[in-house]
């Protein structure tokens, strides 16, 4: 039937909405043994991509298998995929664990299996209340309940940690890890890299339907590389002594500031102290990977497929990741992805309005 | 396939639709038998047609129809109350293909169907017996029969409406549009156009007639006194209830099955391709 390598694969996927170009070529391969992060903006094409890979919305072009198969002729797909979808939801009047029941018995997993993923998704003590009258969280917890009924080898999970309280947040980190340990392959979409960050080893990013990175995270962190900032009392001689010591990437900064790429603090000083120039301040600056991601997918660069191996991409990376956080978000802010209103407002209050401070099952 | 059967039986009796809708089909098919009964044995009547008027038998089969737009109700939001839930991204993950997740719902519900069918029928018994006017019971199984093929075949529309229409208020208010006043309009027009003929094709003029008409045929034949009298105002009926160009109760059944069944079809054909965003 399927190959069983718990590898999924994409390729050239392509989706329209009328209009709207929602996915535009998309490849990229998840393999087993470590959960792999999908990243990007709102609006970038995430939850449209992933519901072209579990069957529900037919690609404009391209395709995508799990196990070397498209979802549906899997045969009985839920033993081998469960998801996590965003706008996926539950009758309101039917308790839990019927809502579990019915999944079971629709992948003819016994009945036991229903307590037992209530008991893993700590929801045991609510099983027996309507849905309706869930919390955000409580349904997250659901809805992964749902996903692993089957007990399957793929995990598919469209923003997860949306509603979840931060106990609920580490708890699945452990849990995605561990279940990625066990050789099973973990596919989990985020628009924050911060908060996946920790998770994952592998990651595909996206920008406006097209991928703008794809591989090993630690290959990402490479990429950026720290810079020093320094205040001399005479810039043009400093600068002309760093460049005849073979370090040219230097950017002026207002107010006779420069910063220097490629070198630490005390060669900048040494160099200083030989050319005679007084330095009145110095600093390492660091750029972190949530702005990487930011300038990938901030829209600038779309139409260009980054490798990150590439000179190109780490001379873009250079140039771009200093720049300051204010910058970014005016900029994210004038350019609002396709069909988003005005003023996307920043990641927190959402989250924030979301957080309880315990399982709001537990009575 | 069992399995998804078996799912789609755990959906339905894990709400209470499926009760909420079938308490008021009972109620209504028993009123209308009970109140057919007693105006069938009122003493009047008796003297002027010389013994019981089984007025019983029409009632039951006006009952039948209004009982049915119940099972159409139920039928129309197997399809829709998923859409609208948002459950329906869950089932078709859980199922093997979206055809087969739809065809386990068209099956189910169908069966639903005969049940609403089975209780509606013995309540319009019981509602004739109090009323004491329980006539020949060989020609009242066969209304029954009847009664219960048409309430499947309702509620089968309704799936096929819902998966077609895929929103729940839409189809609702679409089926009672139609009803009420698009096929009536039509086979007004084309009986005013010397088109007589066409309306009993119609679909919901079938589903009435297969019902209606049998109950008239056993009406008539169940009524006392001469037969030359009774045929001669079963015609002036027939005429005053539009129906001269209506064909034999099981023709029109043959027509309102077809009608079903194509629409629970079209209604797969659709929902299987259908984006689930
Ligand atoms: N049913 C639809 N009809 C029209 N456009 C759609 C539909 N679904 C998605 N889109 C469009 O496709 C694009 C990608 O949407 P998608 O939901 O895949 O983004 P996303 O990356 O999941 O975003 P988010 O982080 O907000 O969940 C958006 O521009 C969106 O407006
Ligand atoms: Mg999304």
């Amino acid at each position: 039937m399927h190959d069983g390598s718990g590898r999924v694969v994409v390729q050239n996927l392509t989706k329209t909405f009328g209009q709207v170009l929602a996915v535009q070529n998309l490849s990229f391969t998840v393999e087993p043994g470590s959960v792999t992060g999908f990243l990007g903006p709102n609006g970038a094409g995430k939850t449209t991509t992933l519901r072209m890979l579990l069957g529900l919305v037919t690609p404009t072009a391209g395709h995508a298998t799990i196990n070397g198969r498209p979802f549906h002729h899997l045969g009985n797909p839920a033993r081998v995929v469960g998801a996590v979808l965003e706008a996926q939801s539950f009758h309101p009047n039917r308790t839990a664990r019927n809502h579990l029941r019915v999944y079971a018995a629709a992948i003819g997993m016994p009945d036991q299996r229903v307590e037992e993923v209530l008991h893993l998704v700590g929801l045991r003590d609510a099983a027996h209340r309507g849905v309706g009258g869930f919390s955000m969280g409580m349904r997250q917890r659901l809805a992964l309940a749902t996903a692993l009924l089957g007990d399957p080898q793929v995990l598919v999970l469209d923003e997860p940690s949306n509603g979840l309280d931060p106990e609920g947040i580490v708890w699945l980190r452990t849990f995605l890890q561990g279940f990625a340990r066990q050789g099973r392959t973990v596919l989990v979409s985020s628009h924050l890299l911060s908060e996946v960050e920790q998770t994952v080893e592998q990651v595909v990013i996206l920008s406006r339907g097209q991928t703008m990175y794809y591989g090993p995270l630690d290959q990402l962190r490479k990429a950026q590389q720290s810079r020093v900032v320094v205040r001399p009392a005479d810039a043009p001689r400093l600068t002309t002594a760093l460049e005849e010591a073979g370090h040219t990437t230097i950017e002026q900064l207002p107010e006779g500031v420069l910063a220097v790429a490629g070198v630490e603090p005390e060669q900048v000083g040494d160099l200083a102290l030989e050319a005679g120039v007084a330095i009145y301040g110095m600093h390492t600056q660091q750029a972190d990977l949530e702005q990487i991601f930011f300038q990938l997918t901030s829209g600038q660069f779309s139409g260009a497929q980054l490798n990150p191996a590439s000179p190109h991409f780490q001379q873009q990376l250079l140039h771009q990741q200093y720049q300051q956080p204010q910058y970014q978000q005016q900029q994210y802010q004038q350019q609002p992805p396709p069909g988003w209103p005005q003023q996307p407002p920043p990641q927190q209050p959402e989250q924030q309005q979301w957080q309880r401070p315990q399982d709001g099952g537990q009575q | 396939m069992n399995l998804l059967i078996k799912a789609e039986y755990r959906k339905v009796f894990t709400t209470k639709l499926w009760w909420a809708l079938l308490i008021p089909a009972a109620v209504l098919s028993m009123a209308f038998t009970w109140g057919g009964a007693l105006l069938g044995t009122l003493g009047d009547m008796d003297r002027e047609v010389g013994g019981v008027l089984p007025l019983a038998i029409p009632a039951f089969g006006q009952g039948i129809n209004f009982a049915s737009v119940f099972g159409l109700i139920l039928g129309g939001t197997a399809v829709t109350g998923e859409i609208r839930h948002k459950t329906i991204t869950t089932s078709y993950l859980t199922g093997s293909t979206r055809g087969a997740v739809l065809a386990a719902k068209l099956f189910v519900y169908s069966t639903i169907g005969a049940v609403y069918g089975v209780v509606c029928m013995l309540c319009a018994t019981l509602g004739a017996v109090f009323g004491d006017n329980l006539p020949n019971a060989a020609d009242w199984f066969t209304l029954a029969g009847a009664g219960v093929v048409a309430m499947i075949m309702w509620t089968l529309l309704g799936v096929g409406v819902g998966a077609l229409v895929g929103n729940q208020v839409g189809t609702t208010v679409g089926l009672i549009v139609y009803v009420l006043i698009v096929e009536p309009i039509i086979s007004a027009v084309l009986r005013g156009n010397e088109l007589g003929e066409i309306p009993p094709y119609l679909l919901n003029t079938s589903g009435g007639s297969m019902v209606t008409d049998l109950s008239l045929d056993l009406f008539f034949e169940n009524l006392p006194g001469s037969s030359r009298r009774n045929e001669r105002a079963y015609e002036e009926l027939r005429e005053f209830l539009n129906m001269t160009h209506s064909p034999q109760w099981w023709v029109s059944a043959l027509i309102f099955i077809a009608w079903s069944v194509a629409i629970g079809l079209a209604g797969w054909l659709v929902a299987r391709r259908r984006d689930i965003t």
